[in-house]
């Protein structure tokens, strides 16, 4: 009786076929997608979606004569800050939030406009007029309409030479980047000192005539105007006191920071919104659901969702970006012994690439293309695309020889490393971090790349994931001793002022994060080639120095650019009028330069 | 009572003091034995591997004294009720916890709360069907959720939500004294997900307590009796069947107010967990310490409040 109790019945076998109908039903509603997808691809031809698509991509239009002022922007930021002081904080984050949007600064990048992207030509900020009586020296003379917060201690006190002065004696002693600008901090630096002559004109010296000063000076990572008061009168890690377009109205940890227009601030009409609002949503999903829910009113949505989502909300506006002008770099170990001492090997590496099935799965570039969206690509070279003036296309003759390094060509790395002496095959460490610095797509860029050197065998390659401050850093990051590693690294990148801040960071024997090694001893052309266009003052000659610099890179392979990109696409909300018409330099720098031309178009609200 | 109740808490605050002194030791002496210390990371974001900046370092952090003159500066500290200041803002950390505590307990309680009113009347529900269709869904639905994790849960609502319905989460976070509709609307979602996977537990303990209580004697004095069948159930063997769940409840609510980082990443809310998380990545000490010291003394008092708790549920209890 009792081992009849669990016989199944047919009804008990009736309930267990539902809820097992019923699982697979929530399974396939779960992840069974593919079939539906092919049923509603959409079939029409090229030229139809291409038309369909001209219609809602955005022309740039300049509709600042039409604006109504009022309004906040509703954005999102994925990421706190570790404090708020851009100057010395041991993070680039207060540098890219509060230092970026309250702080002014000496210059300021001249924005693009329309269909003419920023070139990192400057204007004044707090900068009035400047003159270069000789090539070390530059005489700055200061606005007199440049005022700081009116809240205390600072009560809407004149920006003057003395803050200034502070403000460097403060960068070059305490700030991260201080060793690419000051020659106190590193002897191979361009600048000496800063100081006031009178309270309204500046003296800047030099070590050597350095022709991107200027826009050295422009950039939010380096120098930065604080008062004098944040030494004591207030606590600039917490509170900030700025001269700049917006101020902090409001920021709470882990929350939200509130950006509002500085109503003193020297050009009165700007900004046209009230102000700028970013709650913190580090979770991606949950910014793209509040984009949707139109919460949101810019968010960067990933390649792969764009185009259903532009589908399921016909009204977003459609922005085709601009190349990027960031560009990572795959570097090797220059250990005494090391295969990549060998340039045949390098070489090999960069040959294991197939650089388009690279862009296209990360640019998600045969869908945009099949969906008529006007998507382009580049290769880099060891300047990055998106350097419209400098770049040099390794799929065009202009690189020369080197351009073959750049070609998918697995037999030619077989019989390069045969030739090296490694025909059994190159044993090495395929170093990458994976804890999220760098982003939550960074370690499959390293897992692809990984698999497409190694896909022949003829690397066989050994996963390293190091911690990042204690290991990556010191280590792989900044190379006090160049090259002191094994294997392959795979890096990130990090933001630059200008074409000549990336070469002297990345490929100058003196830097502290180049990248070509040998035991500091770098390339001795590769040296003079950058501190040349250091000093070209004539743009067209500094244009051919870069080029013939590129060209010697290829061919050596000292590192392996990043494959390639695409330019892909912003999707925003209609009512955010003038987004993609003035053109920021850089995005981290848009606040002083372009956000104050955004403004809020009621009309089109259907939030 | 009074007795055991003295003696417990003299154990409690043995106990917390041996938390501070494990914890100091693990991250200013082991830790850097094998790691790092915070010196070591900020000199690190300078890109230099410099004795002279480390040293200047440890002396603008504090970090620079004896390790047991440290420890003792830090214990002074709790006593007066100052957790220090933190390493990268200087912002004191109590008033940080201040702010924070309550964001998190709320989560953990009302996630339990909602936990429990899910899962008590399931399990007593799958009990009483026992192995008939509404134990099975019940069991099933309990096995499901033990195996999604609740953060996966939490994208996949979110996500759903805006596709189908342009729904997403409030964005504004604010606390419930300065606007207790919006808060609920913002807390109301993260802590029901979170209550989702302790309840799936639950549901199986409580159908296990009540199958075994059923079967008593005094139960089926109850039923011959004549009192009826809800009056047995939740007069009779509900109240009995509580006991170990009031213990896992207890002994919940600080690893739930603690586990919460990942629920608080997603709805933006600005509780311990995120804290917590983004000071370990720094090493920053003072919040580490703090934010441990605060969840071990909520373990420890959740501890013996669960003891004490006894002696109102089971009668039979005395200390």
């Amino acid at each position: 009786m009792e081992a009849n109790r669990y016989r199944p019945t047919r009804r008990a076998a009736l309930r267990g076929a539902a809820m097992f109908g019923a699982s697979a039903a929530f399974i396939a509603a779960c992840g069974g997608g593919d079939k539906k997808a092919e049923e509603t691809k959409d079939s029409r031809p090229i030229e139809v979606k291409q038309e369909e698509v001209k219609s809602f991509l955005s022309t740039r239009p300049d509709t600042g004569a039409q604006a109504v002022p009022g309004g906040v922007i509703q954005g999102l930021t994925t990421a706190d800050v570790t404090n708020l002081d851009p100057l010395s904080s041991p993070s680039f984050t207060a540098a890219a939030s509060a230092g970026t949007w309250v702080y002014s600064r000496l210059f300021t990048y001249k924005p693009g406009y329309r269909d003419q992207p920023a070139k990192g030509d400057v204007l004044g900020d707090i900068v009035e007029k400047y003159e270069q009586p000789e090539p070390t020296k530059l005489i700055l003379k200061l606005r007199n309409d440049v005022f700081f917060d009116e809240r205390p201690p600072t009560n809407k006190r004149a920006v003057d030479a003395q803050d200034v002065a502070f403000s460097w004696k403060k960068f070059e002693s305490s700030n991260i980047n201080r060793t690419d600008v000051a020659t106190k901090a590193n002897p191979t630096a361009p600048v000496e000192s800063i100081t006031a002559i009178d309270n309204s004109t500046l003296e800047v010296k030099l070590a050597y005539p350095y022709s991107p000063l200027l826009s050295m000076l422009a950039f939010n990572r380096y120098l930065v105007i604080m008062p004098r008061e944040s030494d004591g009168g207030f606590d600039p890690r917490n509170e900030v006191r700025g001269s700049g377009a917006w101020r902090l109205e409001n920021y709470q940890r882990s929350v939200k920071f509130e950006y509002r227009k500085n109503p003193n601030w020297h050009s009165k009409q700007k900004p046209l919104v009230e102000g700028f609002d970013f709650p913190i949503v580090p979770e991606y999903a949950a910014g793209l659901a509040q984009f949707r829910a139109k919460r949101v009113w810019y968010f960067a949505v990933r390649p792969e969702d764009q185009i259903q989502l532009k589908k399921d909300l016909p009204e977003l506006v459609v922005l085709q970006d601009e190349f990027s002008r960031s560009m990572q770099q795959i570097k090797f170990g220059f250990r005494p012994g090391s295969p990549f001492l060998d340039e045949r090997v390098r070489r090999a590496v960069s040959m294991m690439f197939d650089r388009d099935q690279w862009i296209d799965s990360f640019g998600n570039l045969s869908a945009f293309k099949d969906a008529g969206w006007p998507v382009s690509s580049r290769y880099h070279s060891h300047v990055s695309s998106g350097e419209e003036a400098y770049w040099l296309d390794p799929q065009k003759n202009d690189l020369g020889e080197g351009a073959a390094n750049f070609k998918y060509n697995p037999g030619e790395a077989k019989k390069l490393l045969a030739a090296a002496g490694f025909s059994g095959g190159v044993p090495a460490d395929f170093t990458y971090i994976t804890s999220g610095q760098y982003g939550a797509t960074f370690p499959k860029y390293a897992e692809v790349a990984m698999g497409m050197i190694g896909a022949t065998g003829d690397f066989k390659l050994k996963q390293n994931n190091p911690d990042y401050q204690t290991e990556y850093l010191p280590k792989y990051w900044y190379l006090t001793n160049a090259g002191d590693f094994n294997g392959i690294c795979f890096g990130a990148y990090t933001t630059f002022f200008d074409i000549s801040g990336y070469l002297k960071a990345y490929y100058h024997s003196s830097s502290n994060i180049q990248q070509i090694g040998f035991g500091k001893q770098g390339d001795p052309r590769v040296d003079s080639l950058v501190e040349q266009q250091e000093r070209e003052f004539d743009a067209a000659k500094r244009v051919t120095i870069i080029k013939d610099l590129q060209r010697h890179l290829a061919t050596k392979m000292y590192t392996i650019p990043w494959p390639g990109q695409t330019a892909g696409f912003t999707l925003y909300w209609p009512w955010l009028s003038n987004r993609g018409t003035h053109r920021a330099y850089t995005a981290e720098t848009a606040p002083q330069e372009v956000l104050q031309t955004w403004w809020f178009d009621k009309s089109k609200y259907t939030g | 009572m009074a007795a055991y109740f003295t003696r417990r808490l003299m154990l409690a605050l043995i106990t917390l003091l041996l938390v501070t002194l494990i914890v100091f030791t693990l991250l200013r002496v082991i830790v850097p034995l094998v790691y790092a210390d915070a010196a070591d990371i900020i000199a690190a974001e300078y890109g230099r591997q410099d004795p002279a900046l480390r040293e200047q370092l440890k002396r603008q952090y504090g970090l620079s004294s004896s390790l047991p003159g440290q420890y003792l500066e830090f214990v002074g500290g709790l006593l007066r009720g100052d957790f220090g200041k933190s390493l990268f803002n200087g912002r004191s950390v109590t008033g940080e916890i201040k702010d924070r505590l309550p964001v998190s307990i709320e989560l953990g309680f009302v996630g339990l709360i909602a936990g429990l009113l899910m899962s008590v009347p399931m399990g007593v529900i799958a009990a009483v069907r026992q192995d008939r269709w509404p134990d099975y869904v019940l069991r099933t639905l309990a096995i499901l959720l033990n195996a999604m994790p609740g953060f996966w849960l939490a994208i996949l609502i979110i996500t759903l939500g805006s596709v189908w319905f342009n729904w997403a989460p409030p964005l504004d976070f604010a606390y419930l004294h300065d606007d207790p509709i919006t808060h609920l609307k913002i807390m109301a979602m993260p802590a029901l997900l979170i209550g989702l996977t302790p309840s799936a537990g639950l549901v199986r303990l409580m159908r296990t307590q009540m199958l075994e209580v059923m079967r008593q004697d005094y139960i089926r004095t109850a039923q011959a009796k004549g009192l009826t069948g809800r009056s047995v159930i939740v007069r009779h063997a509900l109240r009995n069947a509580l006991i170990p769940i009031v213990t896992v409840v207890g002994l919940s609510l600080p690893s739930l107010a603690a586990g919460t980082a990942i629920f608080e990443s997603i709805f933006g809310l600005p509780g311990m967990g995120r804290y917590l998380v983004s000071a370990v990545g720094n090493l920053d000490y003072p919040v580490i310490m703090g934010t441990n010291v605060i969840f071990a003394t909520l373990i420890v008092f959740s501890n013996l409040l669960v003891d004490l708790s006894y002696t109102f549920i089971d009668p039979r209890i005395r200390f």
